[in-house]
């Protein structure tokens, strides 16, 4: 792990700043790595300079722990929020900092206490309450208390169970053994009290915690809610400015920014062609179909399965000329797409209110119809029928049995095979004016 | 349903946008005594005017729409659910706390108008989407219904001409429509869907509950 990274001293802070540990160059605590920058030498230099410190006399090791902990965190950040690629993290914020702060403020103390105290006293008094210490200090430590995390309820009870070691142990090198099992219930009691003042503030610690993370979860959301309507909904309402002028352009952009934010918003992941479902499969047809004619296909459907094979595709190809068909020459406003995925079949319906048609009077050009609607569902063991009412629109009902390629299905609403262009087909007898 | 007073209907959106557009559509053929952008506001509104139809958007600021249903046990009111959202938690939210039916907010104005009168008539109103959601929940053979769930099995399963009517309803048929492909008279229709309107409010499907409830919890 030798580093040999050049100081990136590039761009000068114009104003010298605490020196900022990095961690991907470090060989410790990226001590040196950190000072090294600051003053634009090689790590190596300020390496050598702790080594020798070190071993003349340990006051090197002494330097290199008190600036760990001095020095601010950096962390990596994208580009823009910080010119040097860093932004600071105050100290204290990671456990290690921590935990050494508590290890050297109790080791730091019991130092003093040994010269202040006379001999005799400070090895039955000074380590258990050196362990008390450092125990209260360990369950204080956790400043981010999160119940949910086992790890930080471990450190909790530790914390607290070296308090209790400590007044235990305090208590009989101090009275004898006698006392152990007084001692052993005033430490229960003392700790019981401290638990008692303590547990609700770190309660509402936890919850504050817990409700500061909701927050960023929520900023975050924010972030991700506006980066996405940037990039959709702003872009197609200026597109729709430009194209003022042109009610056709407008409605389809307009309705293509629609269906993709309902997408977005109530459909979840967004699905490729290759393992897409019935619903899906339709959904994406019917938007596919809308974005190339400019006329609203509603979409409703029932059901679900597997959408992606062979007949499958025989099945949404006739669905998707049936829709093209509807929007080219019904002329209707909108056209009502209802799709089932039921146990034994899957029915497609499409149905437009526009102007109908009568079998004979249908010119060459719409024959698609016939050939590829009803030429398709045949050939996979489906079935089609096309019932058209002149003045009142026209319905293709698409039928896919799912047992077979050939199978003996009955047809739903009497719908029937290869009865393409039943003009006023008998299932519509009523005359409506 | 033909009365010569003209309906007397309350708007609840919190879009002004959106209550300017219905309101537009619907001049002089309804007569909007009041309009609403909050729960609060449409409680009281509605407590005030008593009219016979609130328009009323599913989602509200301080609550939503099953909010305001709920906040008037006692009124005469009918509400009609009106919405740009597809989720089917959002509608069934707003149709099991009591509204009588539920449109998008792209619905043309004939159209509106008709499902108004016939809300305020007491029959339902299914958009198509609203039908699939039913077929969807009904869809299941079993009802499945929760161990400790006590389920009335007529409230769980659709019979089949009610499966038909729904099933026409998502294709697209209007009421009238449906009557001629069935042969059976509109009031036949109507009483069908108010049929599956009431299952859909009172059937302990489980689909039904999790949808509501997935709401509720906001």
């Amino acid at each position: 792990m030798l580093c040999t990274m050049k100081p990136a001293s590039v761009t000068a802070a114009p104003y010298w700043q605490v020196p900022r540990l990095r961690p991907e160059r470090r060989w410790l605590g990226g001590v040196a790595p950190a000072i090294a920058v600051e003053l634009g030498v090689e790590p190596l230099v300020i390496r050598l300079a702790f080594v020798v410190l070190t071993m003349s006399g340990g006051l090197g090791l002494a330097l290199y722990a008190a600036a760990w902990l001095w020095f601010t965190y950096a962390v990596r950040a994208s580009d823009r929020e910080s010119p040097d690629g860093y932004v600071p993290v105050p100290k204290g914020r990671t456990r290690a900092h921590r935990i050494v702060g508590v290890l050297s403020v109790v080791v730091g103390a019991m130092l003093a206490a040994r010269r202040a105290l006379p001999a005799g006293v400070h090895d039955a008094a000074l380590w258990p309450v050196a362990v008390a210490a450092f125990g209260l200090l360990l369950a204080w430590s956790s400043g981010e208390v999160d119940w949910s995390e086992p790890r930080e309820l471990a450190r909790a009870a530790g914390g607290l169970s070296l308090i209790a070691a400590g007044v235990i142990g305090f208590i009989v090198l101090n009275f004898g053994r006698t006392v152990a099992p007084q001692a052993l219930l005033l430490a229960t009691g003392i700790l019981s009290l401290v638990v008692t003042i303590v547990a609700p503030w770190l309660w509402r610690a936890a919850a504050q915690v817990s409700h500061q993370r909701l927050e960023r979860a929520r900023a975050v959301e924010r972030a991700e809610l506006a980066a996405h309507l940037h990039d959709s909904v702003l872009q197609t309402l200026s597109l729709i400015t430009r194209n003022a002028d042109d009610p056709a352009a407008t409605r389809k952009l307009a309705r293509r920014q629609e269906r993709e934010l309902r997408q977005w918003l109530f459909g979840g992941t967004a699905q490729t062609s290759e393992n897409e479902t019935f619903r899906e499969a339709l959904a994406r047809t019917a938007a596919e179909v809308e974005d190339q004619h400019g006329v609203p296909i509603e979409t409703v459907s029932v059901g679900d399965g597997p959408g992606t094979d062979e007949r499958m595709q025989a099945l949404l190809a006739a669905t998707r000329e049936a829709l093209v068909n509807a929007s080219r020459h019904s002329g209707a406003a909108s056209v009502d797409l209802f799709g089932e995925f039921g146990a034994n079949q899957v029915e497609v319906f499409v149905r437009d209110k526009g102007c109908g048609f009568v079998a004979e009077a249908v010119p060459t050009d719409r024959r698609g119809l016939e050939e590829s609607v009803v030429g398709r569902m045949q050939r996979m063991g489906g079935q089609a029928s096309v019932t058209s009412n002149p003045g009142h629109g026209t319905e293709v009902v698409l039928v896919l049995p799912l047992d077979g390629p050939v199978g003996g299905s009955h047809a739903p609403d009497g719908a029937q095979p290869s009865a393409a262009n039943v003009a006023a087909a008998p299932h519509l007898p009523k005359a409506r004016t | 349903m033909t009365q010569s007073d003209p309906l007397r209907v309350v708007l609840v959106d919190d879009h002004e946008l959106v209550r300017a557009g219905v309101r537009a559509t619907l001049a002089g053929r309804v007569d909007i005594v009041g309009e609403a952008g909050d729960v609060a506001g449409a409680v009281e509104l509605i407590r005030a005017t008593n009219p016979d139809v609130v328009l009323l958007d599913v989602h509200l600021p301080g609550g939503n729409g099953p909010a305001v249903i709920a906040s008037l046990p006692a009124t005469t009111a009918r509400f009609l659910a009106l919405s740009v959202s597809d989720a089917a938690d959002d509608v069934i939210a707003v149709i099991r706390a009591g509204a009588r039916g539920y449109v998008t907010k792209a619905i043309g104005g004939d159209e509106l108008l008709t499902a108004i009168e016939r809300v305020a008539s007491g029959d339902a109103v299914f958009s198509p989407r609203l039908a699939g959601f039913v077929l969807d929940a009904f869809r299941a053979q079993q009802p499945e219904a929760g161990p400790s769930q006590e389920s009335d099995p007529e409230l769980d399963r659709l019979t089949n001409r009610e499966r038909e009517v729904l099933q026409l309803l998502a294709r697209g048929y209007a009421y009238k429509e449906i009557a001629d492909r069935l042969t059976i008279s509109i009031k036949t229709v109507e009483s069908h869907a108010s049929a599956v309107l009431r299952k859909l409010q009172l059937s302990n499907r489980r689909e039904l509950r999790r949808w509501a409830e997935a709401r509720a919890l906001e």
